[in-house]
């Protein structure tokens, strides 16, 4: 009896442990940001985006290498990596945080979710609590999920020098899409 | 305009004026990196890399990017995962058998997908690439515009 239940106890915990474990992950995430001025539309893209997702916490932790992304001008991306992000220094942006009504990503039928995100965007070595709307496509047991929100470079430290004010946006549109 | 001096002095602004415009010109639309015609800056087994990353991400930052971008690194390992995107993106992941966790993730340069198509899981392989940082998460070292070496 007492190994029955032993060996009873034991499978919960195998199986506890195991849902515990499932999670996804990307690892070529795609992540682009717009910054519109009057003067100048600058556009930079990664494809080297890294996120997990774990359904049973509902907790999503993304991390974007910045010297991944890419601009039409190679200047441009060489000031954007030295003088402004300063990505030797802090090579990554993350977040971290929480998928709202966890049950849209895990619900098995095929549709579309609109979920919010919670969390924390590290930028720059600056941590703050965002908070972003997002849609979740399932199909086939595999999801896809799409966010946009706004950065405002002042908020991570981010020094904009006054010649260049004008052709940078002051706040700048991100768009992310995960594919599962 | 008579006076020969004035003529040359005219002459040789003028050039230089054209001259300087050039050379901005180029700057400017300064063309993309071409990772396959540059020098690596270390070339590292993927076990070398991969530890460095992991017991000092600081350190080793510091070696491996520069202020403007990542450095040029040749990495050789085996193939233990690929991630193909359609025809479109092309991802290898290099791990040796003593690295437990992680691994290097290379993100394969447009122009050579048809080239590393052909890997397979634990083929020996060579890549050069630009390196961009250590991605925590899932503990990888993370390469972008990489070019087939072997």
């Amino acid at each position: 009896m007492k190994t029955k239940f032993i060996s009873l106890l034991f499978c919960f915990v195998v199986v506890a442990f195991a849902s515990a474990q499932e999670k996804y992950i990307t690892k070529t995430g795609h992540v682009w940001f717009y910054s519109h001025t009057v003067i100048e539309d600058i556009e930079a893209h990664s494809h080297q985006v890294v996120a997990i997702v774990v359904p049973s916490t509902a907790s999503i932790a993304v991390s974007i290498p910045i010297m991944s992304f890419e601009f039409k001008k190679t200047l441009m991306q060489e000031h954007f990596n030295e003088n402004y992000m300063e990505s030797a220094k802090y090579p990554k942006a993350t977040f971290k945080g929480v998928i709202k009504d966890p049950s849209t990503i895990i619900k098995a039928k095929n549709g579309t979710y609109k979920t919010t995100v919670e969390g924390d965007l590290t930028i720059h070595g600056i941590t703050r609590k965002i908070k972003a709307d997002g849609v979740v496509v399932v199909k086939d047991g595999k999801f896809n999920v799409k966010s946009k929100f706004v950065v405002a470079p002042k908020d991570y430290n981010i020094a904009i020098g006054s010649t260049v004010a004008d052709k940078i946006a002051k706040n700048i549109d991100v768009n992310i899409d995960l594919d599962f | 305009m008579k006076n020969p001096v004035v003529k040359y002095v005219l002459l040789a602004i003028s050039f230089c004026f054209v001259i300087g415009i050039g050379v901005a010109t180029y700057v400017f639309n300064k063309p993309q990196r071409n990772v396959a015609d540059e020098k690596p800056a270390y070339t590292v087994t993927a076990t070398e890399i991969y530890n460095e990353f992991t017991s000092n991400e600081a350190q080793a930052n510091q070696k491996y990017l520069s202020d403007k971008n990542g450095k040029i690194i040749q990495i050789s390992g085996s193939v233990s995962e690929i991630i193909a995107q359609a025809d479109t993106a092309l991802t290898i992941s290099i791990k040796d058998p003593e690295m437990v966790e992680g691994g290097i993730l290379c993100s394969i340069d447009k122009n050579e997908i048809a080239k590393a198509a052909k890997f397979k899981i634990a083929d020996k392989i060579v890549l050069k690439g630009e390196c961009t940082g250590y991605v925590d998460i899932t503990g990888e070292v993370s390469f972008s515009k990489c070019v087939v070496i072997k």
